[in-house]
């Protein structure tokens, strides 16, 4: 037996891979320290920053296949004497189109903003120091991907058409099966992931040693806001045409043994197509305010007391996230008082009046005078 | 007349020194009675809980665990029975920075054996031994460092990762005005 078989494969793989990174950090150290009594500081930052990505992929394939399998077709004709046999071979064909076009991948991981850093410390007493942060961000990735494919696969397997006419003897035709696979495979078409995880700011403050009396704020507000726009189109059109014949035998007018028996024929075709696949990552760090650089209860006089409230909304495939922190003291950080001045004072007041004591020890019955003076001062 | 007011006023201020005498004492005789008699520091092999002892001052007090050192009127009440333990803060003896607070004076009514243990702490010098006992188990301490701040100078707390042991009394003794720090590390 013969085993006639053709394989076709075809791949086109034409994937754009583009990894772009974003950074927008910053940095930032604010730092209202040693000022004197009464005075009054602010230090008022605003900053903005845009970061805009761009990918467009736009990919055309057109794919022609064509598979010719043919073991028929065979002829006996005339002949005198022995049997005629036509036993023809399998015929096999398998053909695969693969085509995958098209995959973007936006991998911002780096667009957490280095830690701002807010000191107020050291100042004097009654002093006024405000920090006002204001940060906006806004940071826009456009995917636009345009994949046009056309798959055209012809398998022609014939192992019939036979004819055996004319022959002496008896005839038996027998024709072999036909299986055909046929696949076509669209599962990943268009298929956009888009992660995202963003917090993007980090804010220490901390208001220490501050003088009594001192009034320091520290108000930071941090906004993000992510468009993210996927556009996938893909118009694809796959024509699979598949003739498999093991029919159409002819045998007349035989007067002897003749046999035709035609092979199986298998035919397996898939067309598969990957096209478009959107990647968009961007993992941001989120926000962790972190422990307070001092003791983590809440000190006297307020050290670090804060709010912090995110929230956000999307549109059109973006989000956004904003959060602020606000940290407000009066008065500084003070270390606990383990001794007690009402000692001193006592201590003070007793000296003052051994003195006193003293005095008028002494200096009573000098004259009138004298002791006129010394009666009002101790009196 | 007038010699009888003379004498009056004389003796009025004698009476003044007198008063002012008594007064004295009784301000400073629980000080030098600290001085002259230390608390007498027995090896308990009993002891339950936190205790601190410096040998060179004499000190032995138990340690009030978890107090919190920015509420005055919390640490205040907890100062009465020993030192405190900053809450927060490394256990002592664990890992990290572990503060604690003592009174070096306290208005003479409130003075106790055990609740103006760091009245000395000021004559600790680097190399000197401080001693901390978890139930029965012992952990030493070597001072490295002492250190006179003012009260708003906490910035040594910032970071608490460090293993070290910090005991705070305010200076000069006798007033808040300053605070006295010893740090010590693990030997």
């Amino acid at each position: 037996m013969k085993v006639l078989g053709q394989k076709y494969l075809l791949m086109v793989l034409p994937a754009t891979l583009i990894a772009f990174s974003s950074s927008a950090a910053h940095a930032e150290e604010l730092v209202i320290s040693g000022n004197g009594s009464g005075s009054a500081s602010e230090v008022t930052v605003n900053s903005a920053n845009t970061a805009s990505i761009t990918q467009s992929n736009d990919t055309g394939v057109n794919n022609g296949v064509f598979a010719n399998s043919n073991t028929g077709g065979n002829n006996v004709n005339a002949n005198n004497g022995e049997a005629v046999l036509v036993d023809t071979g399998n015929s096999q064909v398998g053909v695969t189109v693969v085509n995958d076009v098209n995959s973007s991948v936006v991998d911002s991981s780096d667009c957490c903003a280095q830690p701002t850093d807010v000191k107020v410390t050291g100042n004097g007493e009654g002093s006024i120091n405000n920090v006002n942060i204001q940060n906006s961000s806004t940071n826009t990735v456009t995917v636009n991907q345009q994949a046009n494919i056309v798959n055209t696969v012809n398998v022609n397997a014939n192992t019939g058409n036979n004819a055996a006419s004319n022959n002496f003897g008896n005839v038996t035709i027998q024709t072999g099966n036909i299986k055909v696979d046929g696949k076509i495979l669209n599962t990943t078409v268009n298929v956009s992931k888009v992660n995202f995880s963003a917090g993007g700011l980090s804010l220490s403050a901390l208001i220490n040693g501050n003088g009594s009396g001192s009034a320091n704020l520290i108000t930071a507000n941090f906004t993000t806001d992510t468009i993210v726009s996927v556009t996938n189109s893909s118009d694809i059109v796959n024509r699979l045409d598949i003739y498999a014949n093991t029919g159409d035998n002819v045998a007349n007018r035989n007067g002897g043994d003749v046999s035709i028996k035609t092979g199986d024929i298998l035919i397996g075709a898939i067309i598969g197509n990957f096209a478009n696949h959107n990647l968009v990552d961007i993992d941001c760090c989120d926000f962790d305010p972190g422990d307070p650089a001092t003791p983590p209860e809440s000190p006297r006089g307020g050290m670090v007391g804060g709010t912090t409230s995110g929230g956000g909304s999307s549109s059109g495939g973006g989000s956004s996230l904003s959060g602020s922190v606000l940290a407000a003291a009066v008065g500084g950080l003070v270390l606990p008082a383990t001794g007690s001045s009402a000692l001193l004072l006592a201590t003070i007041a007793n000296v003052i009046m051994f003195l006193m004591g003293l005095y008028l020890r002494l200096r009573s019955g000098r004259s009138p005078a004298n002791l006129t003076l010394t009666l009002q001062f101790s009196f | 007349m007038l010699q009888r007011n003379a004498t009056l006023v004389q003796k009025f201020g004698m009476l003044l020194m007198a008063l002012s005498i008594i007064g004295l004492l009784y301000i400073y005789l629980p000080f030098v009675k600290l001085f002259l008699f230390p608390v007498n520091i027995v090896n308990d092999i009993n002891r339950h809980g936190y205790f601190i002892e410096i040998p060179k001052i004499n000190a032995y007090a138990p340690i009030v665990i978890d107090v919190d050192p920015w509420k005055k009127s919390e640490y205040l009440e907890k100062l009465k029975t020993g030192v405190a333990h900053a809450k927060g803060t490394a256990l002592p003896g664990d890992t990290g920075t572990s503060f604690l607070f003592a009174h070096s004076s306290d208005v003479p009514w409130n003075i106790t054996s055990y609740n103006t243990a760091f009245f000395l702490l000021g004559r600790l010098k680097l190399g000197d031994e401080v001693v901390i006992y978890r139930d029965n188990e012992k952990v030493d301490y070597r001072v490295t460092e002492t250190r006179i701040v003012s009260p708003t100078q906490a910035s040594f707390l910032e970071d608490l990762s460090v293993d070290q042991l910090i005991l705070q009394t305010c200076w000069p003794v006798g007033t808040d005005y300053k605070r006295l720090l010893i740090f010590a590390e693990r030997i």
